[in-house]
């Protein structure tokens, strides 16, 4: 049943997260029962919303309807105005364009809704429509100190995840406990913000200048939060703070930066945790705003160069691919050792992950096909992009029947490394990847393959781990099968890698892609093996330290976390863990 | 570990071998111990008509060309490499795009029957690859002038901040040396050296001692001979003067296979001559000049006064004969410090005023005058702290029939025998060195004794022929090795 009526004006309200409409509408449409809906239409984008009506008294139309002030929540800020609105309620519908309606600055709408409001019929919806007007604005100063019992907050650091997370690092103090509610918004956007939910950090530094004035405050008082959904662009984000007896303060947010990857370097640095912390600091902080960063950041294809250094090999039988970051004088010794060694059935091709380097990447390689005479391939990517990309463009333009992905700090000890693991590759049509037997420069074992076990102090998550590491090599060779390959070294059909889409992209600087990429090999029904006839050197940095705090650590953290949720909670398939030991 | 056989000494036959002479610095631009040795040898080719030509390195005094990575300012058999890149002297990389095409086109022109190469650095390691690529019938010879390949301590085997003396590299030893590169890197450092010079045929180091710690550091012995350098070129009037009084040593003993000595023999002095134990004509008829003017013994020190050269253990000696009332000896130092770290200088300075009468500072001398002033003194020191190889300086002092005091470690040892030319000092003791001057104040037959010990050196003839014998064992029948 089409009713009349008309909407006269109407404001987006950032302050109040919605659309604040006035105007009148005919009778009937308050019939007892169901719940109206409003859809505003932006040219085929729709919010749809439960409004707050209230009734006000119109003289002008009292013979046709009533007039409304209506608020239509909108944390979406679809920017522009809508075209029309579309009223629901049960049988009744009341639609009408919007192009004639008078467009205010929510300032305004505000101060002529409360206007209205003043001497309107009291209702529920009235109480809960004008709590919403009267709300003190956010006018860009601190209040919070300035309530009775002060509380004290402050945000050291706010970077945006994109498209609308906000990671938050901080302090806050109550020492009254007289928080009631803690709000974050931005624009039209809020989120609850739950102490339960956030990282707690010690911050000495706060507590103890606090200490004097208001006794003993937990040192804790740190916090590391994030929001997944709250930023809007173009506006500034501020806390809004209400107390139990119905004070509401707010508290700016200085310095709103963009996160990027060094973003994540800076927090990561700030937390240490352990055993169960970490389930929930990884769920709710870290793990949701490192996927945002990481995904934003790998959004668009990247642009590469390519250039060939020497003839490119006609239908190679494997292509070795290497990507290169931090020591590029690594391609200067792999090529020098594969000179003459290495079968020119196999093209090299190596993938420069860090622009900066370009050129002088291609002066080193310039001169070491001059003094070599090793064709290569030299990819440069356009950005730094990280190990599982860089490998993946490799992957890309590879065109040999098998790949060998391999890291630029592996060198080979004998001439037919490669032979033997294609050879082994080549044997089994149910194997799918080959891992070589690597050791250190002091001979003893670096890598023959991976088990997973448990770790209690990180969350009883599954790590892989090195067996006979550190040990002497073995003396008998053998091709054995394993849990999973390093990346370090590995061969595999260049039909297989793509089909399981490469190492997946969403680890960050390079932990666990390769125990994924093995599972998801190995979900595809195919064995990993090492074989140790293939013997090489992995002169693996030492660079992660005992720092309890360091980030690099908390990365790594973040890698096991995401291989968690990929193959161990709620997956299919339960991997096969290694118990070093008896359970008593 | 695998015998080495070697045929016979091979006639000199009428074809001589081409030879392409390579030195890391052109002798035209500096003058060191391996430029000599590289350009004598060129000449002596040349003399003998033979087809040689010589590569060194520009340095300041050679004009480069654009776009001309090698050019020939000296003649047309002669030339000149201008580095086109920043050398990596930690693997001796030579980053140069355009050396190794203008290398390769070089002996694929020349086809050298032989590639003599006095050094890799500044050419770079991987030239023995380019020229196996280019011109796979060359064979290459490498002389070695020092522990490069092995230690990064300008190849010297002694530690960096101890300064003591090295036994033996090892990949997280040399770490502790340089801690700015982790064991891994001198892992990737030995590696590549050796990945370049598994293309060399033939490796030849002056000493023996040399030759054992390249052995044992990976070369095979099959591949190591021991054949001193061309002796520097010398005023010939002179040298026939002190010929006379010089017994004759066979020119073919001079060239051995590697036989890796079971021990180091630091102090130990070889078996005595007959001259030793019984003073033979020669000795009975020379009385020690000195003895004979009644003046104190010469001792001469000659060359760099840098620590490793030993220049702190000399004038720690003296300052001990000065402070015993000795004046039966005095130390003249030959050589130049201004290029010394100013805090060394400083302490040297201070130390030749301390020594008082035992020593004497003349400065810095013309390696023209050597032989000059070598001739004035009674015995020569060589008093270096670290191994050395075949020191100019003892080919020099026994060109001039004078004994030498040196070290009892490394080349120094090996080149002089205790007791017959000269006598050996505990390394870095200037008390073992006061007491080894002071046996020859006390006993001036002694000193006598050991200057007839003195035997003649190869002329440059002789060396030359050496040599000729050497490439041609390499030429017509490929070493051998039995098991």
């Amino acid at each position: 049943m089409a009713v009349p009526g008309n909407i006269e004006s109407l404001a987006y309200c950032p302050s109040i997260g919605g659309w604040l409409v006035l105007g009148w509408i005919g009778f009937g449409w308050d019939a007892e029962g169901a719940q109206p809906e409003a859809t505003l239409n932006f040219g085929g984008r729709l919010v749809v919303a439960e409004p707050i009506i209230c009734v006000i008294d119109r003289p002008d139309v009292r013979k046709v309807g009533t007039g409304i002030v209506m608020f239509i929540p909108d944390q979406r800020d679809l920017k522009g105005m809508p075209h029309d609105l579309v009223l629901r309620r049960g049988d009744f519908a009341f639609s009408t364009p919007l192009v004639s309606a008078q467009q205010f600055d929510p300032q305004t709408a505000l101060t002529h809704g409360r206007n209205l409001l003043a001497h309107a019929t009291r209702s529920e919806e009235w109480q809960n429509l004008i709590s919403l007007l009267e709300r003190p604005l956010f006018t860009g100063p601190d209040t919070i100190e300035s309530f009775d019992r002060p509380v004290f907050m402050q945000v050291d650091l706010a970077f945006v995840c994109p498209p609308s997370g906000l990671w938050l690092f901080g302090w806050m103090l109550d020492p009254f406990a007289t928080i009631a509610r803690m709000t974050l918004r931005c624009g039209g956007r809020s989120a609850v913000i739950d102490p339960r939910e956030w990282i707690s950090i010690s911050r000495a530094d706060v507590s103890s200048g606090f200490g004097e004035q208001f006794g003993g405050l937990s040192p804790k008082c740190g916090f590391l939060a994030y929001f997944p959904d709250v930023y809007l662009p173009g506006q500034a984000p501020y806390i809004e703070i209400e107390t139990v007896y119905g004070e509401i303060g707010f508290k700016a947010m200085a310095n709103v930066r963009s996160a990027g990857v060094d973003t994540i370097k800076d927090m990561l640095q700030r937390i240490d945790l352990r055993y169960d912390e970490l389930v929930q600091g990884y769920d709710r902080v870290i793990g949701p705003a490192i996927e945002a960063i990481n995904t934003f950041r790998l959004r668009n294809e990247v642009g590469y160069t390519r250039m060939d250094f020497g003839p490119r090999v006609a239908s190679p039988r494997c292509s070795i691919i290497i990507p290169l970051y931090g020591r590029m004088d690594f391609m200067e010794y792999q090529l020098a050792f594969f000179a003459g060694t290495l079968s020119p059935d196999h093209e090299i091709i190596y993938v420069l992950d860090d622009p900066t380097r370009q050129r002088e990447l291609e002066f080193l390689s310039a001169s070491c096909y001059a003094r070599f005479r090793r064709p290569f391939t030299l990819v440069g990517l356009a950005e730094n992009l990280g190990y599982a990309p860089a490998n993946n463009m490799g992957l890309k333009v590879a065109s040999g029947e098998y790949i060998c992905f391999l890291n630029s700090d592996v060198f080979p000890d004998e001439s037919d490394w490669l032979e033997y693991m294609l050879q082994t590759a080549e044997n089994d049509p149910k194997v799918g990847i080959v891992g070589a037997l690597l050791v250190f420069e002091d001979e003893t074992v670096q890598h023959d393959g991976c088990t997973y076990e448990r770790l209690p102090e990180f969350g009883n998550w599954v790590f892989c781990m090195h067996p006979d590491k550190g040990m002497t090599s073995p003396k008998v060779l053998r091709v054995h099968e394993v849990g999973g390959v390093t990346g370090a070294c590995m061969v595999m059909k260049a039909e297989l890698a793509r089909r399981v889409g490469g190492f997946d992209q969403g680890y960050v600087v390079g932990d666990f892609e390769d125990a994924d990429l093995c599972e998801k090999v190995k979900t595809a029904g195919f064995s990993c093996m090492v074989d140790q006839r293939a013997r090489l050197y992995h002169l693996e940095r030492q660079s992660q330290g005992n720092q309890a705090a360091s980030w690099r650590f908390n990365l790594t953290l973040y890698n096991a976390w995401r291989f968690q949720n990929r193959w161990v909670r709620n997956a299919e398939r339960s991997l096969v863990l290694d118990e070093p030991e008896a359970v008593a | 570990m695998n015998k080495i056989v070697r045929p016979a000494k091979a006639p000199l036959g009428d074809g001589l071998p081409s030879v392409l002479i390579m030195c890391h610095s052109h002798p035209m631009e500096t003058r060191g111990g391996a430029e000599i040795a590289a350009l004598e040898l060129f000449r002596g080719l040349k003399s003998r008509s033979g087809a040689a030509w010589f590569l060194g390195c520009a340095g300041s005094k050679t004009e480069s060309r654009l776009g001309a990575p090698l050019t020939q300012p000296y003649g047309e058999d002669d030339y000149v490499y201008h580095p086109g890149a920043e050398f990596d002297y930690f693997k001796f990389a030579n980053p140069d795009p355009n050396f190794p095409k203008a290398l390769g086109k070089l002996v694929a022109e020349l086809k050298p029957d032989i590639v003599h190469s006095h050094h890799f650095s500044r050419f770079g390691v991987e030239s023995f690859a380019v020229i196996k690529r280019n011109s796979p019938n060359t064979k290459i010879v490498l002389s070695l002038h020092e522990f490069l390949a092995i230690c990064n301590h300008h190849g010297q085997m002694v530690k960096t901040k101890s300064m003591h003396l090295c036994d033996r590299s090892s990949y997280s030893a040399c770490s502790s040396c340089f801690p700015q590169y982790k064991a891994r890197d001198f892992f990737l450092r030995k590696r590549y050296i050796q990945t370049f010079f598994a293309d060399v045929d033939l490796f030849v180091s002056p000493s023996q001692f040399l030759a054992d710690r390249f052995h044992e550091w990976g070369l095979p012995a099959e591949k190591l001979v021991v054949l001193e350098n061309m002796p520097p070129v010398q005023n010939h009037g002179m040298v026939a003067e002190i010929d006379v009084a010089l017994p004759q040593v066979a020119a073919e003993t001079e060239v051995r296979p590697v036989a890796k000595r079971a021990t180091r023999t630091v102090a130990a002095a070889p078996a005595k001559s007959a001259i030793a134990e019984k003073p033979g004509p020669a000795g009975k008829a020379v009385e020690s000049a000195a003895a004979a003017e009644s003046r104190p013994l010469r001792f001469g020190f000659f060359g760099q006064m840098s620590p490793l050269k030993g220049i702190t253990v000399i004038i720690e000696a003296a300052q001990y004969l000065n402070k015993q009332g000795v004046t039966g000896a005095t130390i003249e130092i030959h050589g130049d410090y201004s290029n010394q770290p100013p805090a060394f200088q400083e302490v040297v300075t201070k130390a030749l005023d301390d020594a008082g009468q035992s020593i004497v500072y003349h400065g810095a001398y013309d390696n023209r005058d050597v032989h000059r002033l070598m001739r004035r003194m009674d015995a020569i020191i060589v008093p270096s702290t670290w191994w050395e190889n075949s020191p100019v300086v003892i080919q020099e002092a026994f060109t001039n029939g004078k004994p030498v005091i040196c070290s009892n470690i490394g080349g120094m040892a090996e080149k002089v025998a205790h007791g017959v030319d000269g006598l050996h000092f505990t390394a870095s003791q200037p008390l073992s060195l006061a007491r080894a001057i002071m046996e020859l104040t006390e006993d001036p037959v002694r000193l006598a004794q050991l200057t007839a010990g003195v035997r003649k050196r190869m002329t440059t003839d002789q060396a030359l022929d050496a040599h000729l014998r050497f490439y041609r064992s390499i030429m017509t029948s490929p070493v051998r090795v039995e098991a």
